[in-house]
């Protein structure tokens, strides 16, 4: 049970968590001049991507993944895909509603269902 | 253990626990779940975010202008400059430097304030402009669904604040504990969870302001 | 088979109400959740009383429509936060799982009482929206209408919302146990099925629990400030609720379900005596169940607007979950073929599961098809499969597991014979009341409709007379178990000949669970070993 008793002695060289805390900050500027730029559908990917490996730096050294590893390592990464889930199925909905309101719609003469904006309800 | 002279206040294990890493390695495993389920918490606007990123794009964009990039990227480097010195802060209850440990933890948390400051002065600008949630919403816009972008904005941004304040709260504590001399190399444990708790505060942040300031 | 009286048990070791209430004592946790839990199902079967009542006859009889969307809306709720979601887990789990893992408590004891008291502090924000205007919104509070109504959704809500933190905190407290606080020789494939099936509950729980956190929170913020995301007359869209809600609610079923099967592959092994059959794949299918919970959540939307695409993807992954429950139940049965069986009163509720269990599980796969679920979706149909299932499954596990472990709980043994009879009451009550649904639900009748056709009314009426049958079944049950805890026999350590590790001490157990520390050097159920 007690096979990753290292992690609680391992003490990380400061250069370690300098490094990284460097990293992080380069990252950030990067992020923020890359947005400064359109690239047009690739904005998101961009600013994602980015994000990505900021989180993974922080998980990887700061949270102290890489001397843990096992159960905590796969529980984690674990979640991400039951997120990756829950967004995928959603947006198999979501993104495939269009093709029935348009066939509805030249049946039936519908609107759009999913945004009956109905004008200036606030104030 | 006796050899720290720093260590006040001796840990003794719990008693259903056989050793002290035993003790360790489940606390962090537990902590390590909890931020497993904090993942989904978050994750689930996340996903609302993306849908109506998705339905609305043109909106998005407009939104996002509203919001103040400057402001987002000093609060960015004020977190990610906390889970630094938390990371250190961690480092020093290890090797036994209870006044590192103080410093470190009182600089985290004054980093945690000046974010809230920050927020502060950003939700100022949002409430005198009216770009609030529906039902209070009362700013100008092209887009008649801007409401649900700025719904999103304080529905997120409002509980990252929460959780920011929690581990404000969380830290103090880890001061006062520090300062009765219970953490040591033999002992660190709250110091860590509280630290991975910090860093995922940060982590959300992370996602927060590329999404939200940046790209919209 | 050393007797508590010289030290004393559990339950009088220390004494006092003070000591009760701020116990870190897994056992003593579970037995005030267990009373929370007999109450707040006491108080929904009441309400079901009640709606049942009111159905008798298509015209009115005590209640307006009114508040008979609000009868049915504080049966569901009541029952499934209060009730059924925390029944196994939290109660009989809590009390049995560190016992079988031969730990002295589970990992944070501390964290377990917090989450009993959290348990209470929801329960007791339901129970407000109950007295101010109960929600009249259906357990599912769908939006718009959930917006909209002015009855107290928020209370319910928040209730549901706290609620789901204590079970949070009850799965993660439950995955640290499991992997931390096993005996010595106890690896992973030498424990009970039991603890394997409260372990993908909390797997779920952890997962998916904080999504209806946040789904409810929007929901109260909604009726607060708007968020705007479920207000389609801004452009938000409602049936994302619906996707939010039942992310959670769909794994929330089996949160539901999977302890209970936990409990069959114990109860079956011991009134048997004999090894499980297929211990790996039971326990495997378990976490495969977990899996594939989070895969099927759309079925429930069938009909809610969503698109094709994704109709027919949760259709056919729908059927996934029909594979590991299936593989359960033959692995249940192989298990009964050739064992010596006893036919004690947890074993009825066992025989119980395994017939109800299939109805709701077959009515399940029938519900799955996207084609025959456009007929029966919002049908007496579903009502009766899921009760099939939560009822016929799930309660009829969590009193087979009461009556399997009251014994080590109390001390005491209960009246076998009445045993018998209430287990008769409520398996013929049972299907009276269900059964009868299914057929209500092929001939067309909608669910949560106050009034009726009036061809509808002999098979109505009967399914009320079979509530009275059931309700007569639990009093009876209520009846003997508390007369055992004054009048019963005193327990054995081992009344059943059970193998696991729970048996190995005295009943009631001491404080610290053990009096030497358990080694485990064989496999759970293997009945070999001692009989030869």
């Amino acid at each position: 049970m007690a096979k990753h008793s290292e992690s609680h002695h391992v003490i990380v060289p400061v250069k370690t968590f300098v490094a990284t805390f460097s990293a992080l900050l380069v990252l950030t500027i990067l992020t923020v001049v890359a947005s400064r730029f359109d690239f047009g559908s690739m904005n998101l990917s961009i600013a994602l991507l980015i994000a990505f490996c900021k989180a993974s730096l922080v998980v990887w050294i700061f949270m102290g993944m890489k001397w843990d590893r096992g159960f905590n390592f796969v529980a984690f990464v674990g979640s991400i895909l039951f997120l990756i889930i829950f967004i995928g199925f959603t947006f198999s909905d979501i993104a495939f509603r269009d093709y029935r309101d348009k066939v509805e719609g030249e049946y039936f003469g519908l609107a759009h269902p999913v945004k009956p904006i109905s004008g200036a309800h606030h104030e | 253990m006796s050899k720290q002279k720093e260590s006040l206040v001796q840990h003794h294990v719990a008693h259903h626990f056989d050793t002290a890493e035993q003790e360790f390695s489940t606390a962090k495993l537990g902590m390590w779940v909890f931020l497993v389920q904090e993942l989904l918490f978050f994750g689930a606007l996340f996903v609302a975010f993306f849908v109506f990123k998705y339905l609305y794009p043109e909106m998005y964009v407009e939104a996002h202008h509203h919001l103040s990039w400057k402001m987002g990227a000093l609060n960015t480097i004020f977190l990610i400059t906390s889970s630094f010195t938390m990371v250190m802060g961690v480092r020093s209850a290890q090797t036994n430097q209870r006044r590192a440990t103080k410093n470190y933890l009182f600089a985290t948390m004054l980093l945690a304030c000046s974010f809230l400051v920050v927020k502060y002065f950003e939700y100022a600008a949002k409430f005198h402009h009216g770009l609030l949630p529906p039902h209070f919403f009362f700013g100008e816009g092209v887009h008649q669904t801007l409401p649900i972008f700025f719904g999103l904005y304080f529905v997120m941004t409002g509980l990252h604040g929460i959780h920011v304040l929690i581990g404000i709260g969380l830290i103090a504590w880890l001061m006062y504990r520090n300062s009765r001399g219970e953490f040591n190399s033999e002992f660190y444990t709250p110091v860590e969870m509280v630290g991975l708790y910090w860093h995922f505060v940060d982590l959300v942040w992370i996602f927060l302001f590329p999404l939200f300031y940046l790209v919209g | 088979m050393a007797h508590a009286v010289n030290e004393g048990s559990y339950l009088t070791n220390p004494k006092g109400w003070k000591s009760w209430l701020l116990t870190l004592d897994h056992k003593r946790i579970g037995i005030m959740y267990l009373l929370f839990i007999v109450i707040s199902f006491a108080l929904g079967g009441f309400f079901a009383l009640a709606l049942r009542l009111e159905l008798l006859s298509p015209a009115k009889i005590i209640f307006t429509a009114k508040q008979y969307n609000q009868l049915f809306t504080l049966h569901g709720a009541i029952m499934v936060f209060l009730f059924i979601v925390p029944s196994i887990p939290a109660s009989l789990g809590n009390f049995v799982m560190p016992l079988m893992l031969g730990a002295k408590d589970v990992a944070f004891p501390r964290l377990n009482l917090a989450s009993f008291y959290i348990y209470v502090f929801g329960a007791i924000f339901c129970v407000y929206s109950m007295i101010s205007g109960a929600a009249d919104t259906g357990w599912t509070f769908y939006t718009p209408y959930s917006t909209t109504t002015n009855t107290s959704v928020i209370s319910m809500t928040l209730g549901a919302f706290i609620l789901g933190f204590s079970s949070i905190l009850t799965g993660v407290n439950f995955i640290a146990t499991i992997h931390k606080m096993r005996a010595k020789g106890m690896n992973w494939f030498r424990m009970p099925l039991f603890v394997w099936a409260l372990y993908a509950t909390a797997i779920i729980q952890v997962l998916a629990t904080p999504v209806l956190a946040i789904t409810l929170l929007l929901l109260i913020l909604e009726r607060t400030i708007g968020v705007g995301i479920f207000d389609p007359t801004i452009g938000g869209d409602p049936v994302l609720f619906q996707h939010f809600f039942w992310f959670y609610s769909h794994p929330a079923v089996y949160i539901m379900i999977l302890p209970a099967m936990g409990i069959m592959s114990e109860l079956v092994t011991t009134f048997c005596r004999k090894n499980i059959f297929g211990y790996k794949t039971i326990a495997y299918s378990s976490i495969a169940i977990a899996i594939i919970s989070f895969l099927v959540w759309g079925h429930h939307l069938f009909v809610s607007g969503q698109s094709d695409n994704a109709a027919t993807i949760f259709s056919i992954l729908t059927f996934l979950v029909g594979i590991p429950s299936a593989i359960k139940v033959f692995n249940w049965l192989s298990t009964m073929y050739g064992g010596s069986i006893n036919l004690k009163t947890p074993f009825l509720y066992f025989l119980s599961f395994m017939v109800l269990f299939c109805v709701g599980g077959f009515t399940g796969i029938m519900l799955g098809a996207l084609s025959l679920d456009v007929y029966f979706h919002g049908t007496y149909f579903v009502v009766a499969h899921f009760h099939y299932v939560m009822m016929g499954g799930t309660v009829m596990a969590f009193i087979g597991g009461l009556h399997y472990w009251w014994p080590k709980m109390f001390g005491k043994m209960y009246s076998e014979f009445w045993g018998a009879v209430a287990c008769f009451f409520i398996f013929v009550g049972f299907n009276m009341v269900f059964f009868t649904q299914f057929i209500l639900g092929a001939k067309g009748m909608p669910r949560r409709y106050f009034n009726y056709l009036d061809q509808f009314q002999p098979l109505h009426a009967f399914s009320t007379m079979g509530t009275w049958v059931l309700g007569l079944g639990f009093l009876i049950m209520a009846f003997y178990l508390i007369d055992s805890l004054i009048n019963g026999p005193p327990a054995p350590a081992n009344p059943w000949g059970g193998m696991t590790l729970e048996w190995h001490t005295q009943s009631p157990p001491v404080t610290h669970n053990f009096d030497v520390a358990p080694v485990v050097d064989h496999d759970p159920y293997d009945y070999r070993r001692i009989d030869g």
